[in-house]
Parts: structure tokens; sequence; C-alpha cells
């Protein structure tokens, strides 16, 4: 596993006609709240830089792992669905795991379109994302598993 | 002008036989650190490779953050009208640095930045301090020239020729 030397800063900026734009910058740094500091105190002197509007920022920290195995047979478009209740009625979150293994579909019902949640790196799995640091896109903690299925996506 | 960040997003890129990729994305916690992060990220890395075929190569952290009310844009401001600031790095090497929509008022007529008016020096000599940097982590050392160039920036940019309603 080897971790990219530094982070990276993507500013985004709209313009009078709807155009969007980016700075792109890097920080060396392993800290979220030193990199977000860094970046909110140089908003206000972009912002009287640019006649664009500031809408708003990202901070990227990317991981390359090492050692990969080779991939099995199962191309990316068959894809595992999983359908997750959170902590709010209602509210649901949703992931994928690209070229999901033909053993850890359902044999019976329906047969190999529902996924095997019995099968252990199923179970794995769902225990990873209930384990309390992943919620869905409006932060609500993911809860329980609703659906598996497999989709085929071009 | 609140800035309000979202949850992070790790995302998976994953390769299958043919070559082709592909990525799985999930949401962590705000206020999340970012070793809790990799933790995380590396533990769900695992968890999909075991039920996959495909292979994990990589994934990124991202964590966005959004302006819930951004101030309008200047009137007839357009992204592709750059600032361009360009750094040495410690390493030799040259980054540059973007600025979409460059105001008017620090652009010589030759096409030169002023490099000494405070608007520019405030932030060229921020970013020739810590924790600012290259893609490589090598630090900004100086700057080496500045100027304005127009560029194109995303598809659904206008036309260059089109004149404001």
């Amino acid at each position: 596993m080897a971790h990219a030397p530094a982070a990276l800063v993507i500013i985004a900026y709209r313009d009078a006609s709807d155009s969007i734009g980016y700075t792109r910058l890097w920080l060396a740094t392993g800290s979220v709240d030193v990199a977000r500091a860094a970046v909110a105190t140089r908003i206000g002197v972009l912002g009287a830089l640019s006649g664009c509007a500031v809408t708003g920022y990202s901070i990227t920290w990317s991981t390359h792992l090492s050692d990969v195995p080779a991939p099995g047979p199962q191309l990316v478009s068959t894809a595992g669905i999983f359908i997750w209740q959170t902590a709010t009625a209602d509210a649901y979150a949703v992931t994928y795991i690209p070229g999901i293994n033909a053993t850890m579909l359902d044999a019976t019902d329906p047969a190999g379109l529902a996924i095997n949640t019995q099968k252990l790196e199923v179970i794995n799995y769902i225990a990873v994302l209930r384990d309390g640091a992943f919620v869905n896109p409006f932060e609500y903690d993911i809860t329980a598993l609703e659906n598996a299925f497999v989709q085929f996506e071009p | 002008m609140p800035l309000v960040n979202r949850p992070a997003v790790v995302s998976f890129t994953l390769v299958d036989a043919s070559g082709s990729r592909s990525q799985a994305t999930a949401n962590l916690i705000g206020g999340i650190l970012l070793t809790d992060a990799r933790t995380a990220a590396q533990a769900l890395a695992t968890a999909v490779e075991a039920a996959s075929d495909c292979t994990v190569e990589s994934y990124a952290i991202t964590f966005p953050t959004v302006e819930t009310q951004p101030v309008a844009p200047a009137l007839n401001s357009r992204v592709e009208k750059k600032g361009r600031i360009q750094f040495r790095t410690s390493a030799g090497k040259v980054y540059t640095f973007t600025v979409p929509g460059i105001v008017n008022s620090v652009v010589l007529a030759s096409g030169q930045i002023d490099e000494d008016l405070a608007l520019i020096t405030g932030i060229t000599l921020a970013l020739l301090a810590s924790p600012w940097s290259d893609s490589n982590g090598a630090t900004l050392d100086q700057v080496i020239g500045a100027y304005e160039r127009f560029d194109s920036t995303s598809k659904g940019q206008l036309p260059s020729s089109r004149r404001a309603d």
C-alpha cells in the first residue's frame, strides 16, 4: 500500500455564464483539519482574485495498493447492488461490488439474481458497512441490509 | 457564505480480467480522521475484493465542502479567462497554479500578471509556505512567472464569441 505524497485540493468556481472552472493544488499533510484550515484561509484571497464565485472544494487522499492479485473471470459490468436501511426511516444507502463473484449468488430464489447473504464473504462485507464508520450521502448511519441483487451495467 | 462540510467519500477503483475499470463508492461519517478513514477504507477494500472477481487497485478518500450560499459571479466573468502563476519546486520542477476568471485589475497590458500587487503576493506567499506542495509532495520554492491565458475548462462552457444577454 502506498499513500500519495500529497492530497489533491480542487476548488470549484462558477462564472456568469454558469460554466464551471477549477483550481488544483496539493497539500503535503495527513490531517483533514490542517488541510481544511489551509484551504479556508485561501478561499477569501481567491475570491478577490477571481470574478467567479467559489462554489466549494474537495480534498482527496489517494492510496495505491501493492501486490494486487490477478482478477478472476467476472467482468466489472456484473455488479452486486446492496441496498441498506439507515438510522432514519425511508432513507436508504446503495453500494456496489463490481464484478461480483458468481459463487456469491443465490442458487435458489431467485436463482442467479439474488445475492446469498449467508456467504462468509458477503457477511464480512455487511459487517464492515455496518461498523459505524459508513453512512449514506446524507450522513445517516447504515444500520441493516435491505436487499442485495445482481445488476448488469454496460 | 457558509462553507459546509459533507460526509467523506471513499471511491475504490477495481479492474477486471479484460482491463476494464469500475468504481465502488461509500460514504464515511463527517469529522472522521484521515487515519480512521484509511482504516475503514482498507477494511472495505478487503471485503469488496473477497466478494468480487475484480482486483482493487486503489482508493481515494475525498472530503467535500460546499458553499451553500455562493455570491453571484461578476457580470461577464468567464472561467476560461485564467490567471496562471508558475512556481519552481524544491525538486526543480514547475507547478502551475490557476485562477479561473482572473480579475482585470491584476493583469498588465502585456498579459503578464503584476506579481507585486498585494492580491497576488497574498496568494504566492501563502503557497510558498508549508503545507502546500506539488503532486509529489515537493515544496514550492519560488515564483517564476505569472500571466493570463484563455483556456477551456468544462464541456458545458459557452462559445468564446458569446455576448452577454
